[in-house]
C-alpha cells in the first residue's frame, strides 16, 4: 500500500544544470501560450523527491490547500502495486501526473521536462480538469457521498470507468484512474441503479469462495482424488481377443504383448489400433476418459469444484446523459440520498406543473438477502428488473417508475384512492409471475393539493 | 365334405400309434424338450411372495464392492434413464462406470454430464468403435468393484434387481449370474407382444429350469453379474457376437457355476417391428452356431481332452432341438404332404390347434410362476405367437443355420466393428 507523506526526502539538494533550467523556463512559456496562465498548484505524492522538487519548483507550486491543480506523483518504490493509488492519493478531481512514467493508465498523464510533447499533455490534461471541475456544483465538487465522489470524478475526469485485468490485486481487476474494484464496482452499481452510470460486460471470472480471492488457477482433475497429477495414456485395442487397455499393459520393452492371448501385435490397423486416450491419476490410479475441472485459490490454496466455483461478472461503467444532466444542469433537483434522479427530476417538474396532489410508493424487498445469498444478486437484479417492467405495464400511463438503489417508487400524479387501493393488488400480480418471490413491502406516501401527510 | 372336414375325419378315425406316427415332429422335439419341462419347472419353481423382498439386513453392511457398467455405442438417448433406474435400486452401495465406445452422438458428453451430477461415477470414451467386447473389457478392468454388473443402455431394473443379483453371488462357486429380463415395450406392436410371451417362456421360466439343473449356458448382455476373480480367469469376454453366450460357455468349462436370479428382474426395449425383429434372431441364431460348432466344437468330441459330459449336453441339446429340429420342419412338410396329400392341411390345422392348447398352458404356468399379470394381457395374441413361431421363426433359424455354416454369415454382421469381425478367429 502507498501510504502519503507530508515529509521532505532530507538529501543534499544539487543546483538544477542550466539545461533543466532553460527547459523549464520554456515549458512555462509554452504552458502560457496554452492558457495555463499560472504555475499550477500541486501535491506531492507520497513526497516531494529530490531532485524533482527543486527541478519542478520553478514549474509546479507546491501547496497545502486542497485546491490544488494536480497531484505530482514520483514513486520511489518501483514495484508496489498501482491498483489503489487513486484511493490513497485521495485527490479527487485534480490529474494525477506521473514523473516517473511507470504508472502508465493509472496516472492521468506523464510528465517529462526534457520531453517537450509531455508539456502539451499535461497542460492539456489540467485545463481539461479545472474546466470541467468548475462547471461542477459546489455540493458535488465538496460531497462525502461516495457515489456521488465517483461520479463527480468520472465527469472531471473525462475517464470512463474501464475495468481492466490486473493480477497483482486478488480482486485481479482494477479501474484505473479510479479506486480500487472493492470500492469501485459497489458504488458504481448503485449509480446504475440509479440511471446515473451505464454498465458494459467486460469479462466473467471466478471466485474463491472460501477468500473471494480472483487469483485461481485452473486445472483438469482427478474425479475421485482431485489430484492434478495426471497422465494422458493411449488405449490400445487388440482385435483378436477384444483386449482394451492402456498402452502400458501390452508394453514388454519395444514390443506390444497381449495381456490376455500373449500374442504380439505388430500391424497396426491390423491387429490393433489406439481408439482413444485416457488420463491415468498417479495419485490415487483411477483411469478416466473425462477429468474434471477444478480450481486452486492461489492466495489461499482452497480447492474448488469447477461446478461449485462461484462465477462473477465484471462490468466497465460510463455516465449516461442524465448523469452529464445532473452534474452540469444549472437547475438541478435537490439531490436526496438513496432517492433515484429520475424521482427527484419528476417530483421537480410535477411541483411546478400540477397543482394535484401525488403519491409516491417506495417498494423494498424483504427477500432481497436471502434470493442473493442464494442465487446470487444478478437473479435479485433480474427478478427485479422483471417486476418492475410487470408494473410499468399494469400502471400505464397512471404512473411513472423510478428504480433506486435500496428501494424503487412509484409516482402516481394522483392522490386517488381507489388506485392507491390497486396497488397492492397489481404488485401481488406483477410478483406472481416470477420464478422466486421478493416479498415487496409497499409504503406510500401521498401529498394533497393543499397538505401533505 | 371338402378336403379338411374329411382330413379332420381322417384323424378321428386314427388309432393312437397312428396318430404319434403323424405327429412326431411335435412329440419329438416340442413336448419333451419344451413343453413338459416348462410346466413341471412351473409348477414345482414358482417364485413365492417373500423371495421379492430383499432381506432385512442392510445389504450395504455386507454387500462386496460392486461395479455397474454400461457399454454403449451412440446411447444419448437412452444412457441417463438407465443410470437414473440403477440410482433408485434398493441397494445403493455401487459405482456406475459409463464407457462411450466410440459415440459419435452426444453420448460421452449425456456420460460426463451424469459423473458432474453425482449420478455415475466415471467415463471412459474411445474415439473409434471397438465393439461391445473391448467396450466391457475396458470397463471392467478400470472398475474398483469385486462385482461387475454389466448392463444394457436401454434397460430399467425393479427395485430390488441389483440386490438379488449379488445376493446370487454369495455362493463363491458362482462365477456370474444372471437377471430375469422382460420387455419394457411390449405393447409398442404385436411383435413386440409376441416377445413378452416368448421371453416369459424362455427367460422367465426357461432359466429356471436351466437353472435347477445347472444348465444356465448364456448370462444375457442385458443384465448379468461376474465375479471378478472368474472374469480374469477366463480373461475377460472375447470378440462379438454372441459375446454373453460364450463367456457363460467359457466360465462353465473354467468350472464356475452359472445362476440364475428371477428376482433380479430388468425391462429392456425390444424391437417392434418383423424386420428388426428377424434380424435380431438372424444374428443371435448365427452367433450361436459359430460359438457352440466353430469356436468351442472340441467340447462335443468325446475324445478331446477338453470334453466335458455336462457341457457336451448342453451343445447337443442344442444341436437336437434347435438345429435339427430346424432342418427336420421343411423336411416334415414335405414328408406330410408326400404321405397324406390332401390331408395335409387339415393334420397341420390340428397340430396347430394341439400347440395352441399347449401354449395357453405354458402362457398360464408362467404367469402363476412369475406372479406377472401377463395371461390374460397375452391370451388373444396366442393364436398368431402360435402360428409365428412355427412358420416364420423356425425358417429364420434355418436361414441363420445355412448362413452361418456355410458363408459364415455372422462375419458380415455390423453389429461388431468390420476391423473386428475380420480378424476374429474362427
Amino acid at each position: 500500500m502507498l501510504s502519503p507523506t507530508p515529509t521532505i526526502l532530507e538529501l543534499p539538494a544539487r543546483p538544477a544544470s542550466p539545461g533543466f533550467e532553460d527547459a523549464a523556463a520554456q515549458c512555462m512559456a509554452h504552458w502560457k501560450l496554452l492558457g495555463l496562465t499560472r504555475r499550477p498548484r500541486v501535491h506531492w505524492f507520497p513526497r516531494p523527491i529530490v531532485p524533482y522538487s527543486s527541478l519542478l519548483g520553478s514549474i509546479f507550486e507546491l501547496t497545502d490547500d486542497s485546491d490544488i491543480d494536480a497531484v505530482l506523483f514520483a514513486e520511489e518504490r518501483r514495484h508496489s502495486p498501482l491498483h489503489n493509488l487513486r484511493e490513497v492519493i485521495g485527490a479527487f478531481q485534480a490529474p494525477i501526473i506521473d514523473l516517473n512514467g511507470r504508472a502508465g493508465e493509472f496516472a492521468d498523464v506523464h510528465f517529462d521536462l526534457m520531453n517537450r510533447q509531455t508539456w502539451d499533455q499535461t497542460a492539456k490534461r489540467i485545463l481539461e480538469f479545472s474546466g470541467r471541475r468548475a462547471k461542477l456544483d459546489l455540493a458535488l465538487r465538496a460531497t462525502a457521498e461516495p457515489d456521488m465522489q465517483l461520479l463527480a470524478h468520472a465527469f472531471v475526469s473525462g475517464r470512463k470507468i474501464a475495468a481492466t485485468r490486473y493480477p497483482l490485486a486478488s480482486e485481479a481487476v482494477c479501474y484505473p484512474g479510479y479506486w480500487t474494484a472493492a470500492r469501485t464496482i459497489p458504488a458504481a452499481e448503485k449509480l446504475v441503479r440509479r440511471g446515473l452510470l451505464a454498465k458494459s460486460f467486460f469479462d466473467r471470472i471466478h471466485e474463491c469462495r472460501q477468500c473471494a480471492s480472483r487469483r485461481l488457477t485452473v486445472r483438469e482433475e482427478c474425479p475421485k482424488c482431485r489430484s492434478a497429477d495426471l497422465a494422458d495414456i493411449d488405449l490400445i485395442h487388440h482385435y483378436h481377443c477384444a483386449s482394451l487397455l492402456p498402452e502400458e499393459k501390452f508394453r514388454q520393452g519395444r514390443a506390444l504383448v497381449c495381456p490376455k492371448c500373449q500374442q504380439h501385435l505388430r500391424n497396426y490397423g491390423k491387429d490393433y489400433d489406439k481408439p482413444g486416450r485416457a488420463q491415468f491419476c498417479r495419485h490415487c490410479e483411477e483411469t478416466t476418459s473425462e477429468p474434471a475441472v477444478g480450481f486452486v485459490c492461489l492466495d489461499c490454496d482452497a480447492s474448488t469444484d469447477g461446478e461449485a466455483i462461484k462465477r462473477i461478472d465484471l462490468y466497465s461503467y460510463a455516465l449516461t446523459p442524465q448523469a452529464e444532466a445532473l452534474l452540469t444542469q444549472p437547475q438541478k433537483p435537490p439531490l436526496v440520498p438513496g432517492l433515484p434522479v429520475s424521482l427527484m427530476e419528476e417530483l421537480q417538474r410535477l411541483g411546478q406543473h400540477q397543482d394535484k396532489g401525488m403519491m409516491i410508493a417506495e417498494l423494498k424487498y424483504a427477500a432481497r438477502d436471502t434470493i442473493i445469498g442464494a442465487k446470487g444478486e444478478a437473479m435479485f437484479d433480474r427478478l427485479r428488473r422483471l417486476f418492475l417492467e410487470n408494473m410499468a405495464n399494469y400502471l400505464a400511463e397512471a404512473a411513472s417508475l423510478h428504480p433506486g438503489d435500496i428501494a424503487d417508487y412509484v409516482l402516481l400524479a394522483s392522490t386517488d384512492d381507489k388506485l392507491a387501493a390497486e396497488l397492492s393488488t397489481l404488485i401481488a400480480r406483477s410478483e406472481a409471475a416470477l420464478s422466486e418471490r421478493l416479498e415487496p413491502q409497499l409504503r406510500l406516501a401521498v401529498k394533497s393539493a393543499q397538505a401533505s401527510r | 365334405m371338402n378336403d379338411i372336414e374329411l382330413g379332420f375325419a381322417f384323424l378321428a378315425a386314427m388309432s393312437a400309434d397312428s396318430l404319434i406316427a403323424i405327429f412326431w415332429y411335435t412329440l419329438l422335439f416340442e413336448v419333451p424338450r419344451y413343453i413338459l419341462p416348462f410346466v413341471v419347472t412351473g409348477l414345482t419353481l414358482r417364485s413365492r411372495e417373500k423371495d421379492w423382498l430383499p432381506q432385512q439386513q442392510d445389504p450395504a453392511d455386507t454387500a462386496p464392492s460392486v461395479s455397474v457398467i454400461l457399454v454403449g455405442h451412440n446411447e444419448e438417448d437412452a444412457l441417463e434413464a438407465c443410470v437414473r433406474s440403477l440410482k433408485e435400486q434398493s441397494f445403493a452401495n455401487f459405482e456406475i462406470v459409463v464407457v462411450s465406445d466410440g459415440s459419435t452422438d452426444r453420448m460421452s458428453t449425456v456420460a460426463r454430464s451424469l459423473v458432474q451430477r453425482g449420478l455415475a461415477d466415471r467415463v471412459l470414451s474411445t474415439d473409434l468403435r471397438g465393439g461391445k467386447s473391448s467396450g466391457i473389457n475396458l470397463a471392467w478392468r478400470m472398475a474398483a468393484g469385486d462385482i461387475i454388473i454389466n448392463v444394457d443402455c436401454d434397460c430399467s431394473f425393479d427395485r430390488f434387481a441389483i440386490e438379488h443379483l449379488v445376493r446370487a453371488l454369495d455362493d463363491p462357486r458362482v462365477g456370474c449370474v444372471c437377471g430375469d429380463v422382460a420387455p419394457r415395450n411390449a405393447g409398442a406392436s404385436v411383435i413386440a407382444q409376441f416377445q413378452e410371451i416368448e421371453y416369459l417362456q424362455s427367460i422367465s421360466v426357461g432359466k429356471r429350469m436351466s437353472n435347477a439343473i445347472d444348465q444356465v449356458v448364456c448370462a444375457s448382455g442385458a443384465f448379468s453379474a461376474f465375479r471378478r476373480t472368474a472374469l480374469d480367469d477366463v480373461g475377460g469376454f472375447d470378440v462379438g457376437g454372441g459375446e454373453d453366450l460364450d463367456i457363460t460357455l467359457r466360465m462353465r468349462k473354467n468350472g464356475w457355476s452359472i445362476a440364475y436370479a428371477p428376482e433380479a428382474v430388468c425391462y429392456t426395449d425390444v424391437p417392434t417391428t418383423t424386420f428388426q425383429y428377424i434380424r435380431q434372431r438372424l444374428r443371435w441364431e448365427r452367433d450361436a452356431i459359430w460359438i457352440r460348432y466353430r469356436k468351442h466344437a472340441r467340447w462335443l468330441n468325446p475324445l478331446n481332452s477338453s470334453f466335458q459330459p455336462w457341457e457336451a449336453f448342453h451343445q447337443w441339446d442344442f444341436l437336437l432341438f434347435n438345429v435339427v429340429a430346424a432342418f427336420a420342419f421343411p423336411a416334415y412338410l414335405i414328408w406330410l404332404a408326400l404321405q397324406y396329400g390332401s390331408f395335409t392341411p387339415a393334420i397341420l390345422i390340428s397340430m396347430q390347434i394341439g400347440l395352441l392348447v399347449l401354449d395357453v398352458l405354458v402362457l398360464a404356468v408362467g404367469a402363476w410362476t412369475t406372479g406377472r399379470k401377463v395371461f390374460w394381457r397375452n391370451l388373444l395374441y396366442l393364436p398368431g405367437y402360435s402360428i409365428f413361431m412355427t412358420y416364420v421363426m423356425r425358417p429364420v433359424r434355418l436361414l441363420a443355420y445355412v448362413d452361418e455354416w456355410v458363408f459364415s454369415g455372422s462375419h458380415r454382421d455390423n453389429y461388431t466393428p468390420i476391423k473386428v469381425r475380420l480378424e476374429r478367429p474362427w
